[in-house]
């Protein structure tokens, strides 16, 4: 009885075969998921405030008078999720016509050929205008002296959010907040009350925001990632002082720094437990509602003799490569990229000039700060391989708040980064 | 050992009964008739769940094993073979002894703990107590939650100043100011686990309730009767009875707590450093974030084997038991 | 009945309560922390010492999450659980008809083989079987989902389903035999139902299993209209900011209905059981 039962087995699993063989053999490389070419979709990360959907629920609207006999189809993706979704998606050889990106990821797009150059298109536009924009927000799109995409949003890491009634229980002059990094030292020594409240809350953690924030100490101070050649330059005298200007200031914080994103420095400052933290504009918001007490916000402290530089970040609008309707898909970024639309689908400061600076104005308190903080601003490394020159960099965060050696710690991840910089050229 | 072994056979014995005024050799005949229509039948039941399972999965294995021997980038995505130089790279990491040793005591705390835990709430909730129903409903609740979910509200319970943990146990003198669990390397691992069995162990309680249910009540009163206390009838009586429950949870937590990676993830990304680094979620960081495919690849193939081994050798266990029959 | 018994049992009865409560703490403590953040104003969500009833109760996060999306998130996944414990069912069931009998030859290695399909960590996983979704024509659809939901529950469901299956004494198949039942006729209609407990279980447990995905939800669909609800729960937590209020308020939405069902299913759950029981 049991002689039928091999071969059918083994029957089995070659129908198994077979059908993922038929599934999955061949390269499917179709185009864009919009398939007919009467559709461009578009994909965004999904941005807390609730109107940015009626923002583009306008736009597309307008965009599908204009061009009839096309629709317009919006998708959004939980942040965190967004860059897997859309990894996924085209390495899979599908995607959206029109999708954004963060800026640091552009470059890696780019030099993957999973996006198109949109210089000749952007020299015929009459919308789209170099001279427009923050010109930190268009140098985030060049990559090898194309230009890969038209941005969207823009902002810079950071302001100092600080609490002046701690300041005054402290008895510094809220008026007078720390500018070089011997006051900023003096005042965190001041303001720390453990466990009461702590001088600074500093964000430590295994994310970009751990690169980017420190990223603005090491510009500060002269420094950088990469030198000129792109080579890896981040064990260099400028750098060692800006860690070790950070690990000075871990005295002064809240346990567990290693463990605290973004959000829960800000938690701790909404709460009152840290006198001062380095966060974006766009913590503004938060603060209007969870904060009660009299917060400001100042240029960052800079070296002593020198001025402080922030690092920047926003998202950019791309092309897929793979797009049917590039043209469409260009003229969809153009619509996106008139003033009054660029500020409805944004929480972020819009990255037109005008609807920035307006934005701005219009949004946020003392909106001054935040214009000279923008104006300082240097971009991260435009490097194909900059999500894994900042993971290094991370750990070398953590390891700094592990206590490690700043220098040392610097030279291995120096040559950690080299590594992956030359195994990827 | 089931009271009764099951037996194919058993179905012979019972249609070698002799039809009236049929001869013993027609009946031969029916009967292998019968045999090749049972097993045919056996054999169209098992085909289409296996080639589903077979489509799902083979294919992304052998897409795993193929890429582990090869090399690629997000920017050079074409892979060049690479022979073994990923696994020689891997295997002469500190990071892969690091990743090696986070997922052993990751896994076995874990499954350690679901289980004794899983067990004891098992025999709690089958005991008649007031509230016995609600608790019951409530205790599947971590269970369903999914793990991102969880892994943002233990990351709020945890915070030094803020969340509820210090809160309590400082205020009964457990422990001195506020240690940062997650932040700190000594304690990220630890934490994290308490957070998977926490989220994990309801299941276990739910096949425990289940199967320590199914034990015949009156084998309990023969042994109490016998003597036995309350110990002994658990033991030599309760225990052996949900033996086969217990292995498959056993084997079944292990794998899914091996391969779990929602709440580390959300919880601690793998650091301080890497003190909170296991398999899943090296491999993702390696997959998505590096967009090493032959990396990943490889350290898939390696948890994969990893896996493998522990199962065969459990099974291999189980088998002498007779647990596989 | 003498006095030390009585005692003994008093005794007892008190240690279950300790123990019951000591479950409780552990397993709610969590709960009610999530419960009582979601109706707390932001400017409460955190506070030192924290504060473990709101001083302010405000039900407005949950008023901000209960929109006509999070109701098509929910419908979504009750659709796709639904649908892949069917699927699931039907297809271990299946699959247990041939594991359950000694005479199948290979039976152990094929129980091996499923269980080392479960073994594949999903970030190897997903990229390939997208290409095969892609191929297949089944991403964007619930059906796909529910498809690739098998990988990780149809192997556990088989396992479990066996030992349910398994524990049923072989008396009662050899008599349903002797009634005149075929061996499919004696699985399905006299084993299978008086393992009806283990198939409730199984049935939660694959239900569950596929109710707390997101990895795949978000890969396998892209229109907002056909997403579950944890991919939903998601977009509250943003790039800089977390909405917590209303995070804490849909994550307990999320569990409510769920909790009903299983109430639901308990009673049947025990009352199958029981069944079981008497008849072992």
């Amino acid at each position: 009885m049991t002689r039928f039962k091999r071969p059918a087995l083994i029957g089995a699993a070659a129908l198994a075969c077979v059908s993922v063989m038929t599934g999955c053999g061949g390269d499917s490389g179709s185009g864009s998921s919009s398939g007919g070419s009467k559709v461009i979709t578009i994909w965004d990360q999904e941005q807390s405030a609730k109107d940015i959907a009626q923002g583009y629920a306008t736009v597309v609207k307008q965009f599908e008078k204009e061009h009839p006999g096309y629709t317009v189809k919006v998708e959004t993706f939980p942040f965190a999720q967004y860059r897997d979704k859309m990894l996924v998606a085209m390495k899979g050889g599908t995607g959206p016509d029109v999708m954004t990106l963060d800026e640091v990821w552009t470059p890696e797009f780019a030099a993957a050929g999973l996006i198109q150059p949109l210089d000749d298109q952007i020299k015929g536009s009459d919308v789209i205008k170099q001279d427009d924009f923050f010109k930190g927000a268009w140098e985030s799109n060049q990559y090898q002296d194309k230009t890969w995409g038209v941005p969207l949003n823009f902002d810079v890491w950071e302001e100092m959010y600080y609490n002046a009634d701690l300041f005054k229980a402290a008895g510094l002059d809220p008026d007078k907040p720390p500018t070089t990094w011997s006051e900023w030292n003096d005042a965190a020594k001041k303001l720390n009350n453990p466990p009461n409240s702590f001088g600074m809350g500093l964000i430590g953690c295994k994310d970009e925001s751990s690169s980017v924030m420190t990223d603005s100490l090491i510009f500060s101070n002269g420094g950088e990632i990469l030198d000129a050649n792109g080579d890896a330059a981040f064990d260099s005298p400028e750098n060692v002082e800006a860690y070790e200007q950070y690990q000075g200031l871990l005295d002064y914080s809240p346990n567990g720094s290693a463990g605290a994103c973004e959000q829960d420095v800000v938690n701790q400052f909404t709460a009152g437990k840290a006198a001062m933290i380095l966060d974006g504009s766009w913590q503004q918001d938060t603060m209007k509602t969870a904060a009660k007490f009299d917060w400001r916000i100042a240029l960052p402290p800079a070296p002593d003799g020198k001025d402080f530089v922030g690092a920047l970040g926003g998202w950019n609008l791309a092309v897929n490569a793979k797009s049917d309707n590039s043209d469409l898909a260009f003229q969809l970024i153009e619509e996106l990229s008139k003033p009054d639309n660029q500020a409805a689908v944004n929480s972020l400061i819009p990255a037109l000039q005008s609807a920035g600076e307006k934005f701005v104005n219009d949004n946020r308190k003392q909106p001054e700060v935040i214009l000279d903080a923008l104006a300082s601003g240097r971009p991260r490394p435009a490097s194909p391989v900059y999500p894994q020159l900042s993971q290094i960099q991370q750990s070398a965060v953590q390891d700094i708040i592990g206590g490690a050696d700043v220098k040392s710690t610097l030279k291995d991840a120096s040559d950690q980064m080299q590594e992956v910089i030359d195994s990827n050229s | 050992m089931p009271p009764t072994v099951r037996n194919a056979d058993v179905s012979i014995s019972v249609a070698e009964r002799l039809a009236p005024g049929e001869a013993p050799d027609q009946a031969v005949a029916r009967e292998k008739r019968r045999h090749h229509r049972q097993t045919a039948l056996r054999v169209l039941c098992i085909v289409p769940p296996i080639a589903l399972l077979g489509a799902l999965v083979v294919y992304p294995l052998a897409n795993a094993v193929y890429l582990s021997f090869t090399k690629s980038s997000f920017i050079n995505p074409d892979p060049d073979w690479a022979g073994l130089a990923n696994y020689q790279a891997i295997l002469t990491s500190d990071t892969f002894l690091t990743v090696l040793k986070n997922s052993l005591i990751w896994t076995v705390a874990v499954v350690a703990a679901q289980f004794v835990l899983g067990l004891a709430s098992a025999i709690l909730l089958s005991q008649k107590f007031k509230g016995r129903l609600v608790l019951r409903s409530m205790v599947i609740l971590p269970w369903i939650m999914p793990g991102v979910i969880a892994g943002v509200l233990w990351k709020l319970l945890y915070d030094p100043y803020l969340g509820p943990v210090n809160a309590v146990a400082g205020g009964l003198g457990l422990v001195d100011g506020n240690p940062a669990w997650l932040g700190q390397a000594s304690t990220a691992l630890a934490a994290v686990i308490i957070a998977a069995i926490w989220k994990g162990f309801p299941l276990s309680t739910i096949m425990y309730m289940a199967s320590y249910q199914g034990v015949p009540n009156e084998l309990r009163e023969a042994a109490r009767s016998d003597g036995a206390n309350a110990w002994q009838v658990f033991l030599h009586v309760t225990l052996p009875a949900m033996a086969p429950t217990i292995r498959t949870t056993v084997l079944l937590t292990t794998v899914w707590t091996f391969n779990y990676f929602d709440l580390v993830y959300v919880m601690t990304a793998g650091g301080p450093g890497t003190s909170t680094e296991i398999f899943p979620t090296y491999i993702y960081r390696e997959a998505f974030q590096n967009v090493r495919y032959g990396v990943a690849g490889a350290y898939g193939v390696i948890s994969v084997v990893l896996l493998s081994i522990f199962t065969v050798v459990y099974l291999r266990q189980l088998n002498k038991s007779g647990g596989l029959d | 009945m003498s006095a030390t018994i009585a005692r003994r049992r008093a005794t007892r009865q008190a240690g279950v309560y300790v123990a019951a409560a000591a479950l409780a703490v552990f397993v709610l403590g969590p709960i009610f922390w999530l419960v009582t953040t979601s109706l707390k104003p932001r400017s409460e969500v955190f506070a030192s010492p924290p504060k473990f009833l709101p001083t302010e109760l405000t039900f407005a996060n949950y008023a901000d999450v209960l929109t006509p999306d999070t109701l098509q998130f929910f419908a979504n996944s009750v659709i796709v659980c639904l649908g892949t414990t069917v699927m699931c069912l039907a297809f271990s069931l299946l699959a247990c008809f041939t594991l359950t009998r000694t005479g199948t030859r290979g039976r152990k290695p094929i129980l091996v083989g499923v269980l080392v399909s479960q073994l594949l960590p999903q970030a190897v996983l997903l990229v390939p079987l997208y290409r095969a979704a892609d191929t297949l024509g089944l991403l964007n659809s619930r059906f796909g989902l529910m498809v690739a939901f098998m990988t990780f529950t149809l192997p556990v469901a088989i396992w479990l389903l066996r030992g349910f299956l398994m524990a049923i004494p072989l008396e009662l198949e050899e008599a349903a035999r002797l009634d005149g039942l075929s061996e499919f006729g004696a699985y399905w209609r006299v084993i299978v139902p008086l393992a009806k407990p283990g198939v409730a279980a199984v049935g939660i447990y694959v239900f569950f299993m596929a109710w707390q995905d997101f990895m795949y939800s978000l890969v396998f669909l892209t229109d907002a209209s056909k997403r579950t609800l944890p991919l939903g729960v998601l977009a509250l937590i943003g790039s800089h900011t977390i909405e917590w209020g209303q995070l804490m308020a849909v994550s307990a939405l999320l569990l409510v209905p769920i909790l009903l069902v299983f109430t639901f299913a308990q009673r049947y759950f025990i009352a199958g059981l029981t069944a079981g029981a008497v008849k072992g």
